[in-house]
């Protein structure tokens, strides 16, 4: 091992963040904040807001294949081009499957990007609180550990994330999808605001309502407005969503406080056994493959739910030969993410002569209405699932047979009807036996372990979907859809980009790796608040609550050191 | 590589694909150049799938045609770098069934347009004796030609309506009679 041993003064600072994504840029703002020293740690290379964006002003005739990734491309990107988020005008911000693989025991699409800033830049960015019907769930039903907290203790934390971050919607005053403090809500299109009227009347247990987005819908802390162009996932220029790049790195930096390390792979937590807490991190750097060693009073491991539990595994030492922290033997274990892919769509007459202008960048979300009070129980399974989905009217009228002028008029016009279709997001349980373990025998490019993945949905995930896709076909039916088509594409595991669970919390350090801070139990000095901390899944998208997690911890661990406790 | 062996290759290639009358046509065709090869485009076939594009989206009294637009160099560039070499070699297939009835490049436009209309009408109707992997090479030729064209400058701004920058969401607005769709 080559390890460049400098003077311990010259890599010690107050805080270590490992990772810059949307958990890690949260740690970064906040420990920076509050006045901490902070190095974060990226094993990518450095993506500066708009600068770094090369491809987010192309129109589509100023990519080589308007658009279309090439075969080389998908040859290098096997798993990365499944995403829907992937394409020519992103690829740069997906991970090259070649030098980063990982062994699937069981389908699972890894999907990610290392780089400053992670996969916030090409998220989602829906945003939705959970509520107590989640946090109870477990100690209600038995499956995983009780969270070791309540929505209560997370709301003022929720409200603070979402001040900062801006968050677009609608208040709906729904128990089991508290609202939150939101900018102005995009609005629906005409067909939405149908669909919405109708299933309102036809349905007492669910709604329509408009996709709750971190978007910039009017401009928040020098960021946006958003300029409705629905090309986010390059990276918006107008800052027009949110990102680590485009909003807590920046402020971060502003502070004086942050030192930014691309090109950091954080191989392990350094742990020291006189003192009983980890005393740094060693890194390699991806370009020099030296080694690096930094210390810190603390460690935000922010590296995402697998890189998270795979720097753990890593970290043995006589105090702990199955990985820091991991006396309880469930780092790596209970991997969840959320399955869908299934749902149903078909046309709604009675609007040709509406359009719309711009693209926006975000649908509808229909919330939980299953498993969420006495009266919506279900029998033939737990837990829930929400909709996500929209309306849209397509380019071009007629079928595709056809040649000349009168069919290249038909083609330019919008089409005879518009659509309207709705897929389901749902909870994944927490199973011990869904892991990911370290391989020694197959290495990375870097030559360091890669990660076995035996994920999969069980029966209480197929029971779900049977629902999922029946009563997709139930709303659509009431909103008098015509031509209705359901389907089931049954993507695996990771598909959705929602992993979490490997390192969860829970109130017993025998059961679980985390206390309710997202502190560890067995070293109290490490904090993880990507989304391993994940106790249960929920069926909301988790970006929201990993940012409220992470800002609740900070909190803690300042107040923590400043009264000597760490 | 002989002329027996390069027909036996063909035959391999295409499986029972093409039918000796095709296979004949290729065989005059079998020159040095790039376009002698089945699944490569040269200048010939580059120009001949411009005309076809051309066919398929003339031009009109609001926009250019696809040849125009440069749809020819398009296809060739997705065809190579997108598609698979069992798709290119389906296309060829396409271009050489266009050029069976005699040479495309010397046929009246009249008799260019009957030749792709006849084929579009044959893949899209569903002609059973039509070769299925010709039917899949005419279907790529067209859906590269709609695809190109429309992601193009001129097919975008000129034939369709674009706003890199809408700059606001409206989600309910009239449609004005003869409104073009948005790109």
């Amino acid at each position: 091992m080559n390890l460049n041993i400098k003077a311990n003064k010259e890599n010690t600072y107050d805080a270590i963040v490992v990772g810059s994504g949307i958990s890690g840029g949260w740690a970064a703002k906040e420990l920076c904040e509050k006045g901490l020293k902070t190095l974060v740690l990226e094993r990518g290379r450095d993506v500066k807001h708009i600068k770094d964006y090369p491809t987010t002003n192309l129109n589509p005739w100023e990519l080589d294949h308007h658009g279309w990734a090439t075969n080389e491309t998908k040859e290098n990107h096997q798993i990365q081009s499944r995403c829907y988020a992937f394409g020519e005008d992103t690829q740069h911000f997906w991970v090259n499957d070649k030098e980063n693989p990982y062994n699937e025991i069981k389908p699972f699409n890894w999907l990610r990007g290392y780089h400053v800033g992670g996969r916030s830049l090409m998220w989602g960015r829906q945003c939705y609180r959970l509520s107590d019907i989640d946090f109870e769930a477990n100690a209600k039903d038995g499956y995983g550990v009780d969270w070791p907290v309540r929505y209560k203790d997370l709301a003022p934390w929720y409200e603070y994330v979402e001040k900062f971050a801006g968050i677009s919607g609608q208040a709906e005053g729904l128990p089991q999808l508290p609202d939150s403090h939101f900018l102005p809500a995009m609005e629906m299109n005409c067909v939405e605001k149908h669909v919405a009227a109708r299933v309102k009347e036809k349905f007492d247990d669910r709604i329509i309502t408009i996709g709750r987005a971190a978007h910039a819908t009017t401009a928040i802390n020098g960021r946006g407005p958003c300029q409705y162009r629905n090309l986010c996932s390059r990276g918006c220029p107008f800052g027009g969503y949110f990102s680590s790049n485009s909003a807590t790195l920046p402020a971060a930096m502003q502070t004086g406080n942050m030192t930014l390390r691309p090109y950091s792979i954080v191989t392990e937590v350094i742990y020291d056994k006189e003192s009983g807490k980890a005393s740094g991190v060693r890194i390699m750097d991806s370009e020099t493959r030296e080694y690096t060693e930094y210390y810190a009073k603390i460690v935000f491991l922010n590296a995402s739910t697998l890189g998270t539990a795979w720097i753990l595994l890593n970290s043995v030492s006589d105090a702990f030969p199955n990985g820091l922290g991991n006396g309880s033997e469930q780092v790596g274990h209970n991997l969840m993410d959320h399955h869908y892919g299934v749902g149903a769509s078909g046309k709604i007459e009675g609007f040709g002569d509406k359009y719309f202008y711009g693209r926006r960048p975000n649908g509808i979300y229909v919330p939980r209405f299953r498993n969420i009070s006495e009266a919506t129980k279900r029998d033939d399974y737990v837990r829930g699932f929400g909709y996500q989905g929209g309306a849209g009217r397509g380019r071009g009228q007629g079928g595709p047979e056809g040649i000349g002028a009168d069919f290249k008029m038909s083609k330019t016009m919008p089409s005879e009807d518009w659509s309207f279709g709705i897929g389901s997001w749902g909870e994944h349980l927490p199973y011990y036996e869904n892991k990911a373990t370290l391989n020694h025998d197959k290495l990375d490019a870097y030559g360091l372990p890669t990660l076995d993945i035996d994920c999969e949905f069980k029966e209480n995930e197929l029971a779900m979907r049977k629902d999922m896709r029946q009563s997709a076909m139930d709303i659509l039916e009431a909103a008098g859809a015509k031509d209705i088509h359901s389907y089931d594409s049954a993507p695996p595991p990771g598909h959705c980009i929602h992993e979490m669970g490997t390192v969860r919390m829970g109130r017993n350090p025998k059961t679980s790796v985390l206390n309710g801070f997202n502190q560890m139990h067995e070293v109290s000095n490490v904090f993880v608040t990507d989304g391993s901390f994940m106790t249960s899944s929920a069926c909301q998208n988790p970006s929201l609550t990993y940012m409220a997690f992470t800002a609740r911890a900070c909190d803690h661990a300042v107040k923590e050191l400043k009264k000597q406790n760490l | 590589m002989n002329r027996r062996d390069a027909m036996k290759s063909m035959a391999v290639l295409f499986g029972s694909a093409l039918s000796v009358s095709t296979l004949a046509v290729f065989q005059q065709g079998c020159t040095r150049s790039k376009d002698a090869v089945v699944g490569v485009f040269g200048d010939e076939k580059t120009q001949m799938m411009a005309e076809i594009g051309d066919i398929i989206i003339p031009e009109t009294p609001d926009s250019p045609g696809a040849k125009a637009i440069g749809i020819g160099a398009f296809m060739v560039k997705m065809l190579e770098d997108c598609y698979s070499q069992e798709d290119r070699e389906k296309v060829s297939a396409a271009l050489i069934y266009l050029n069976e009835k005699g040479s495309f490049s010397s046929a009246s436009p009249e008799e260019r347009i009957a030749a792709v209309s006849d084929l579009d009408s044959k893949v899209y109707g569903k002609d059973e004796s039509l070769d299925e992997g010709l039917g899949r090479g005419y279907k790529v030729i067209k859906e590269l030609t709609l695809f190109g064209y429309f992601s193009s400058e001129a097919g975008a701004t000129q034939a369709l309506r674009y706003e890199l920058v809408p700059g606001r969401f409206e989600g309910c607005v009239d449609l004005e009679p003869g409104q073009k769709a948005w790109a």
